[in-house]
């Protein structure tokens, strides 16, 4: 075969697996639906507030705890705010700050994860030392915590989110490189006088990524949770920011008697945990070259 | 001699999503009293799922579409699970391969043998533990009565799988399927663990299959052996006779395979293993074999018995209208 | 090709132990893997490590390739050390290479056989265009009977023959003057191993390497190995050339061990039934003070335990540890 013939074959064996993984990721369907509510949820975080039908910081007394219409199709809550355009502004926030923060805390927790896994030794004990500590305070005293130290606002949730959360990804990743550490591929690469860095991004990250992702997309779930949780408690974004976890906190005195207040905005917290960790389940499974080999093969 | 298992025409396939893999396909062969019956053949050959399906511990995806398992006259596979439990155990036990696996960590060795008493004679676990001594004992385990209660991780592998072997001679059984039983261990265990098995059939009459990918140990213990190829039976004969004159290609290139000569090439048999969900048309092994003729890529081979060897390849018999021929 | 009494590799006092802390407030154990192990591989020999689980012997192999520090001791290359300060001495790594028992994990599953050999390639010579690295990789695989189809195939969609090739086309692309093949052929069917183990052969004469096989097949010893170091709990026990260990063992371990194994009947091995296979290896852990067959042997005496005994030339280059070898040597006088 002439060279360009080969090189061509290469590519498309890259392409074809690439596209291998997408359909596996199809064959999940509560994965691949899971995918488009969190895309939706990602353009609603982005958009959202461009698409309210009422301002959502707009309250009317007059026109409070209103249930469920056609003008108002999610009701209004106490202040008399539309929700719907309140749940659309508020994506931003609830969402964002999940993302951001499990990206700091995935970013965090890899690079422990990493070097404590890898290179072992002092570096090992040192950061599993500082890891058991902070894992054994309950996460949400922790961002309590450190909330109340840094201050209310976007920053310092996402910060204490990412804080709290980043021992458990240093802990799974150590996990998983301790499991890949052992492969003689990695041994191999030794053989060719690669130095660790180069050992720890070519070779050891790229297998990780699927249990990476897999904890980050559930840690996801649960930094929404948190936030919203947060948001409950009062220490969340100040009101009156259409947070939704704080819309929760704000409308639970009214939880019998107007209920639509909470529910929705609890809805949506439900539904996007949700899908994050269904997206998580069926990334996984897809990305693992070898599962796909066990579902094809057998 | 007596008869204690008689194989006819199984045929094992898993049915599979990617299609169905035809893991025993036509098998038939007869197990005597007391002999030591070894099956060989390499990964894909069949010979676990075999090991499975006589132990009755055949699951779905795996499915027996046709022939028969006689133990003692009655069809296995037409049992019902209480029968077959009542079986499976008692008249005919297994050993398999990694010991730690098959037993469970956190209940001293001792109570796990005696589950075996249990689980066929009633009452508790505990008052069996006397007769575990013995059987300790007898597959010389030394200090049997300190033994009893240590946990699995206190012992070594071949003390584990010495353990797996009381379990399974606990209720005398006439049949012992053993599946790579000595695979997991090193050389000078394995040969002690051989030399055990050897003892408990010559001092209880039981016959052992001993299933192995190693040809050359089945050589040096089984009293007769079957070869296996994709889930077919190549050859089964008395292991001297065997060893002496292979009929089989496949049997010739496996033993040739296990010549090792000073500073010579070793013999190697080109290609590999066929698939199993769509194997080679006629013979599975004929893409091969040095000795392939036209009708080995149209038809199948069946076996034929030349003087108690049996063999599956057109080189034989009459199927070109003539005596066998080499 | 002629081997030459040049040492390649020079295998001086290695002592490696692992430390197994036992309990809470227990003192610090170890395992015993290696105890002052020396040993010598001679240019275009290739010296079998035998040895059962528990030897060391691929510990020994892991150090000897550059992959395990050991906590004395030195490995020479051609007289220099190739352990510095910081690791592996980097002008002669790639000069020792290694391939490992298991083809399931030797190749990195999330990359094509183009760029697992694309790396090596580039290890050695940088600036090459990709087009040269595949011209490369094809006369690599080509090297190892395999097509150059193989190229662009991802692991998983070879047999373990195939990726035992390509891990053996990763080791040679490095150039290097001695290869450590661990247990290579274990993992696989018998009917592949011959052809993994001709090929090995042949690639040893073409390119001039060096090989350190390790093994616990004896039929594999007496096909393809100069000589063979025969190994017990972390020590060598006897070591020799190849014909005279087989027609002559002296260490009772090795005639346990020839008697043991079904492939060395082929080999024309000694086969002596009063060491027919018995007993247990004690515990790495805490080995006997002397010498560490003693649980085991047939003919010890009280002597055997006060001190390891110490390599003993028995004839020419056979050397074996054990302090009854003139009554083994005797024996073998009187039968000839």
């Amino acid at each position: 075969m002439e060279r360009r013939e080969i090189l061509k074959k290469i590519f498309d064996a890259r392409k074809k697996r690439r596209e291998e993984m997408w359909e596996a990721l199809k064959a999940n369907r509560a994965a691949y639906v899971s995918l488009y509510i969190v895309g939706a949820l990602v353009i609603m975080a982005i958009m959202g507030s461009l698409v309210t039908p009422y301002n959502p910081y707009d309250f009317d007394l007059s026109r409070a705890r209103m249930p469920p219409s056609i003008s108002h199709p999610f009701g209004t809550d106490e202040l008399g705010r539309d929700i719907l355009s309140r749940i659309l502004a508020g994506a931003r926030y609830t969402i964002g700050i999940s993302v951001a923060s499990v990206a700091l805390g995935v970013l965090i927790g890899v690079i422990l994860g990493l070097v404590s896994g890898y290179l072992g030794g002092l570096w090992d004990i040192i950061i599993q030392r500082i890891v058991d500590v902070m894992l054994a305070f309950p996460t949400i005293l922790l961002a309590i915590a450190l909330v109340a130290s840094l201050g209310q606002g976007v920053a310092s949730l996402i910060i204490a989110i990412a804080v709290s959360t980043f021992p458990v990804y240093a802990r799974l990743v150590r996990g998983v490189v301790l499991q890949i550490v052992s492969e003689d591929y990695i041994a191999a690469a030794k053989l060719l006088g690669k130095s660790s860095t180069y050992i720890m991004i070519k070779h050891v990250l790229p297998n990780s990524v699927s249990a990476i992702i897999v904890q980050a997309t559930y840690y996801m779930g649960l930094s929404i949770l948190l936030a919203s949780a947060l948001g409950f408690l009062g220490l969340g974004v100040p009101p009156p920011t259409p947070e939704w976890g704080s819309m929760i906190g704000s409308g639970r005195t009214y939880l019998f008697s107007s209920p639509h207040i909470v529910v929705f905005p609890g809805l949506f917290i439900m539904i996007s945990a949700l899908s994050f960790n269904l997206l998580g389940d069926g990334l996984r499974d897809a990305l693992d070259p070898r599962t796909r080999v066990l579902l094809r093969r057998g | 001699m007596e008869k204690i298992l008689e194989i006819s025409d199984l045929r094992i396939y898993y049915y599979l999503p990617q299609g169905i893999i035809k893991a025993v396909d036509g098998v038939s062969f007869d197990i005597y009293k007391g002999e030591i019956f070894g099956i060989a053949g390499e990964s894909g050959s069949g010979k676990s799922t075999l090991a499975l399906a006589i132990s009755g511990l055949l699951r779905p995806p795996a499915k027996v579409v046709s022939g028969r398992i006689l133990f003692m006259g009655r069809d296995l596979l037409s049992l019902d699970s209480e029968e077959l439990r009542k079986i499976r155990g008692k008249e005919i036990s297994m050993i398999f391969q990694d010991p730690s696996t098959y037993l469970n960590p956190v209940y001293t060795t001792g109570l796990q043998v005696a589950e075996v008493f249990e689980a066929h004679r009633g009452g508790s676990a505990r008052k069996y533990l006397s007769m575990v001594v013995k059987l300790f004992r007898m597959v010389k385990i030394a200090d049997p009565e300190r033994r009893v209660n240590a946990y699995p991780h206190q012992m070594s592998g071949g003390m584990k799988q010495r353990v797996l072997i009381s379990m399974a001679i606990a209720e005398r059984p006439k049949l012992i399927v053993a599946d790579e039983p000595t695979s997991a261990l090193d050389v000078t265990i394995q040969a002690e663990i051989v030399e055990l098995l050897n003892e408990i059939r010559r001092e209880t009459g039981s016959s052992i299959i001993f299933i192995t990918h190693d040809l050359a140990l089945l050589l040096e213990i089984a009293d007769r052996i079957m070869i296996m190829y994709a889930g077919k039976v190549a050859e089964i004969g008395r292991a001297e006779e065997i060893a002496k004159d292979p009929l089989h290609p496949y049997t010739k290139a496996l033993l040739a395979s296990l010549r090792y000569e000073r500073k010579k090439r070793l013999q190697s048999i080109p290609g590999s293993i066929p698939s199993l969900i769509s194997p080679p048309p006629g013979c599975r092994f004929h893409p091969r074999c040095q000795y392939a003729m036209d009708i080995c890529s149209k038809r199948d081979p069946d076996s034929i018995n030349i003087n108690g060897r049996i063999v599956s390849c057109f080189l034989y018999g009459d199927h070109h209208g003539g005596d066998f021929k080499r | 090709m002629v081997i030459t009494m040049e040492a390649i590799l020079s295998v001086r006092n290695i002592r490696k132990y692992f430390p197994v802390s036992i309990g809470f407030l227990g003192s610090k154990k170890y395992v015993r893997a290696l105890d002052d192990v020396d040993l010598d591989l001679y240019e275009g020999e290739v010296l079998a490590l035998v040895g059962e689980s528990g030897s060391g012997k691929t510990t020994l192999g892991r150090i000897i390739a550059g992959l395990l520090r050991p906590d004395q001791g030195k490995i020479l290359y051609r007289g220099i050390d190739i352990y510095e300060k910081g690791g592996f001495k980097k002008e002669v790594r790639h000069k020792i290479q290694a391939v490992f028992q298991n083809p399931d994990s030797s190749l990195n599953p999330r990359l094509q056989i183009f760029d697992i050999l694309g790396e090596s390639i580039l290890s050695r010579e940088p600036g090459l265009s990709r087009e040269e690295v595949l011209d490369r990789a094809i006369k690599l695989l080509k090297l190892v009977g395999l097509v150059e189809d193989h190229i662009f195939k991802y692991p998983h969609e070879l047999s373990g023959g195939e990726r035992q090739r390509v891990a053996i086309a990763r080791a040679i692309s490095m150039e290097p003057e001695i290869l450590v093949a661990d247990e290579i052929v274990t993992a696989l069917d018998v009917s592949v191993r011959a052809q993994i183990m001709n090929l090995l052969m042949d690639l040893k004469e073409k390119l001039g390497l060096s090989i350190i096989f390790i093994t616990h097949d004896m039929g594999l010893v007496w096909s393809i190995s100069d000589r063979v170091a025969i190994m017990y709990l972390g020590k060598i026990v006897e070591i020799g050339p190849t014909e005279s260990i087989f027609k002559s063992p002296v260490h009772p371990y090795t005639k346990m061990l020839l008697y043991s194994s079904p492939t060395a009947s082929s080999a024309e091995a000694y086969k002596d039934p009063n060491y027919k296979a018995r007993g247990e290896p004690p515990s790495p852990i805490d080995p006997p003070k002397g010498c560490r067959f003693i649980t085991r042997c047939p003919i010890a005496v009280d002597k055997c335990s006060k001190e390891h005994p110490p390599l003993t030339r028995i004839f020419g280059e056979h050397m074996a540890a054990c302090i009854r070898y003139t009554d083994t040597a005797k024996g073998y006088m009187l039968q000839k």
